[in-house]
């Protein structure tokens, strides 16, 4: 089920009012319609697959048991194992085909034919971010800052909570798990914020997100006729379609979980206001970044031993956060780019110097020099996200030599007609009107802060309408959602 | 959860009232553009052939063409009944039906076309009997997402009424006679319009059950109404004639130009269409045909 479908808009209601009036006696009861909807969300999609979330959910569950051992033999043995285990249900579904490939032409290469077995089964929705779940929840077990839960229902509602399930944030243990173990109750305010962030979400998905892909998609399906300058509109729509994709999804997933009483992690925070590549992820899928950072890189040493460690350390978790979005080259080299756009920073012992305040903190315009990063991050990230959307390497390369051409100069060679022009017009509107409120809360942790900032209450509500009418009226052809596919 | 109920129900009822004022002021500017004609001639009604093929209002007076693009049957029923119940005179119908128009290989591809549907409906809205909805849906088997689009698509049909009307001073477009953009672009070889023609009307094609429904709907309807009903082949560039009329029971005349303009390369747009020229010298000859100079 998807939370830009009709079926989600009857799902929700329906959940919410069994969860506050008819479930809400006791925790196991409101834990056990949480989970029975999340599985049905779940099941909605694709039931087959839900053995495979559900297995994974009970081999997390009891490896959690094992890792609490206090033998840290034992612990650590089993700790490699569910290792191994998480890692392999991704490696099966997710990699196996790209690995076969990389075997058959490293043999070809060398003149050796061979007929490696293919698997034709489509990606699980959301394998990347439940097994990230159960595997933060073991780590958290096997360091000690978490204590394996005796409820199987209160720990699959964390691994499935239907908010998250399918596309994050990726949560921790000791954020979610707290909260899941205690009965909610209904708040208004946090109710309302909800319903902002759900309504503020499709806004970008529908809006901002669809009607980017739709020139897009275009452009890069067709990337051999047009020239620089319209090679650079299209990667500039991806930019705004993967944002207002993602960040909307998870908007969506925050205020649905606040509608029933929990608090997901922060996943962005107005990643493209970054002054620097540093500041950029501290606030782009902070979920994942941070699960790197915590569950890889301080592991790993992080930068303190030294620099060249902490250049190792950075390469590796890009990489390996670029392999995560996807099997194929062209993440990796994603992933590869923007370890290079981070290093001048760690050399120059910069990469931190934009994480505690946000761009114009004392004032309303960015000052020059912030401008400057504005405008370089912008510009890097952006070209970072060829690689994410072209479907190849050798086209990747293309797309990128045609923009940094004397026609990136020339007037854009794409011809809209009278309802792509009007379509475009629509995108316009709604991304100034995106960008305007975005960067009134630029300040904050939230993307709908911006509705505290305005007192009257019919300012408010006109703003709702004003965004219910951008819906209903300035929707593009549905996609969906890019993080289903990782 | 009482305070958030009540401050749902009461946005909710503020959102259906500012809609329910966008739909008045949309139908009002809809009015504009919906024709005021106590009498109408010749009501031309049909899918592009007739769109591009008949420029009678210039040639007869209280003559109206209300063909467009993708049309069904369905539409052209519901055009021609608005009128009707509208106690518009009207005198005689000019109903375009190529060979194409009764070929079942066409109901899925866009004439019953759930997309389509949902785009024409929306267009149509203030013509459309609500009632008849239900039948078409029931008879094409639409899944049920068309019955969770069917709101939200009318109102984005009154948000883009109002806003072509501010922006550019155009009210809805219902049909009319419209000029071939592919005017003398096109080379037309003969083998490829063979080879679509033949997909279009294969022998012994099925026959869409669908478009026969409402075209007998039609013929009825013109019937019961005394309304004069011409079924009009507009001319081909293979030079198809119409076949498989035997189903459509009831009064109605057929005048059959399929063969027309036979290869005639610089009338045509393109294989099915005919050019502005052609359009030009077939009204013509249509309106000669009916007497009505």
């Amino acid at each position: 089920m998807l939370f830009n479908s009709y079926e989600f808009l009857i799902f929700l209601p329906i959940v919410f009012i069994l969860y506050w009036f008819v479930f809400n006696k006791k925790l196991s009861v409101q834990n056990s319609l949480i989970l029975v909807a999340s599985y049905f969300f779940y099941g909605w999609w694709s039931w087959k697959f839900m053995g495979l979330l559900m297995a994974s959910t009970m081999l997390d569950y009891f490896y959690g048991f094992w890792v609490a051992s206090p033998e840290r033999k034992k612990a650590k043995f089993f700790l490699w194992l569910s290792i191994i285990n998480n890692l392999g249900i991704l490696a099966v579904f997710k990699y196996y085909n790209f690995f076969a490939v990389q075997f058959q032409q490293g043999f070809e290469s060398i003149g050796i034919q061979t007929n490696p077995l293919f698997l034709e089964v489509a990606l699980p929705v959301g394998i990347s971010f439940y097994t990230f779940h159960g595997m933060s929840y073991v780590f958290d077990i096997y360091r000690g800052s978490q204590k394996p839960i005796k409820s199987l229902i209160d720990y699959a509602v964390f691994v499935s909570f239907f908010p998250l399930l399918v596309a994050g944030p990726i949560e921790r243990a000791n954020h979610l798990l707290p909260q899941v173990q205690k009965r909610r109750i209904f708040n208004l305010a946090q109710a309302v914020i909800g319903c902002r962030l759900i309504l503020w979400g499709i806004f970008k998905k529908i809006v901002i997100a669809d009607n980017s892909a739709y020139f897009a998609n275009e452009i890069f399906n067709n990337y051999e006729i047009y020239n620089g300058s319209a090679m650079f509109l299209g990667v500039l729509f991806f930019t705004i379609q993967i944002y207002g994709d993602f960040s909307g999804y998870s908007d969506i997933a925050l205020g649905a979980a606040k509608l029933f009483g929990f608090d997901l992690l922060i996943n962005f925070r107005f990643p493209y206001f970054s002054r620097d590549l540093g500041e950029f992820w501290k606030r782009w899928h902070i979920s994942l970044s941070s699960w790197f950072r915590d569950y890889l890189y301080i592991p790993l040493g992080g930068s303190k031993e030294g620099k060249y460690k902490a250049i190792r350390n950075t390469f590796i978790i890009f990489l390996v956060s670029g392999f995560w979005h996807g099997a194929s080259w062209n993440f990796i080299v994603w992933g590869f780019a923007h370890a290079c756009g981070f290093l001048p920073l760690l050399l120059l012992n910069r990469s931190k110097q934009n994480t505690t305040d946000s761009i114009a903190q004392n004032s309303i315009f960015p000052s020059l020099r912030e401008l400057f990063g504005l405008i370089s991050t912008f510009l890097f990230v952006m070209f970072c996200w060829v690689f994410f959307r072209a479907p190849d390497l050798v086209i990747s390369i293309d797309i990128l030599s045609r923009i940094f051409s004397s026609s990136l100069f020339q007037l854009p060679n794409l011809k809209f007609d009278n309802t792509e022009v009007l379509q475009l017009f629509h995108l316009v509107i709604s991304t100034v009107f995106l960008i305007f409120f975005e960067w009134m809360s630029r300040k904050t942790n939230s993307s709908v802060a911006f509705f505290n900032l305005i007192k009257l209450k019919w300012l408010r509500w006109l703003i709702y309408l004003l965004l219910i009418v951008f819906v209903i009226y300035f929707k593009g052809t549905p996609v969906e959602f890019i993080y289903f596919a990782f | 959860m009482r305070s958030f109920f009540k401050y749902l129900l009461t946005f909710s009822l503020v959102l259906c009232l500012f809609l329910w004022l966008a739909t008045i002021i949309s139908n009002q500017i809809y009015q504009l553009s919906l024709p005021k004609n106590s009498e109408i001639s010749v009501l031309v009604l049909g899918d592009s052939h007739a769109q591009s093929g008949i420029n009678i209002d210039s040639r007869v007076n209280n003559s109206l063409n209300l063909a467009a693009s993708a049309e069904s049957f369905y539409f052209c029923h519901q055009k021609l009944q608005y009128f009707i119940a509208k106690k518009v005179k009207v005198e005689s119908v000019i109903l375009a039906v190529g060979p194409h128009s009764l070929s079942k290989s066409l109901d899925s591809k866009w004439l019953f076309d759930e997309l389509n549907f949902i785009e024409k409906l929306r267009s149509y809205w203030p013509l459309i009997n609500v009632s008849s909805i239900g039948e078409y849906i029931t008879n094409v088997h639409f899944s049920r997402r068309v019955y969770f689009e069917l709101i939200p698509e009318l109102l984005y049909q009154n948000f883009y009424t109002i806003e072509r009307f501010v922006l550019l001073g155009k009210s809805p477009f219902i049909g009319g006679y419209t000029e071939s953009e592919n005017n003398n672009k096109i080379k037309l070889v003969p083998e490829v319009s063979d080879s679509i023609n033949k997909k279009l009307t294969p022998e012994g094609a099925a026959i869409s059950e669908l478009q026969l429904f409402y075209l007998n709907k039609i013929v009825q309807l013109c019937n019961e109404n005394r309304v004069k009903l011409i079924v009009v082949n507009t001319p081909l560039f293979n030079g198809t004639k119409l076949e498989n009329l035997q189903k459509v029971k009831g009064d109605y005349e057929v005048f059959d130009y399929g063969d027309l303009f036979k290869n005639d390369t610089r009338l045509f747009a393109d294989f099915v269409h005919l050019n502005g020229n052609g359009a030009e010298i077939f009204s013509d000859t249509l309106v000669n045909k009916l007497n009505l100079k």
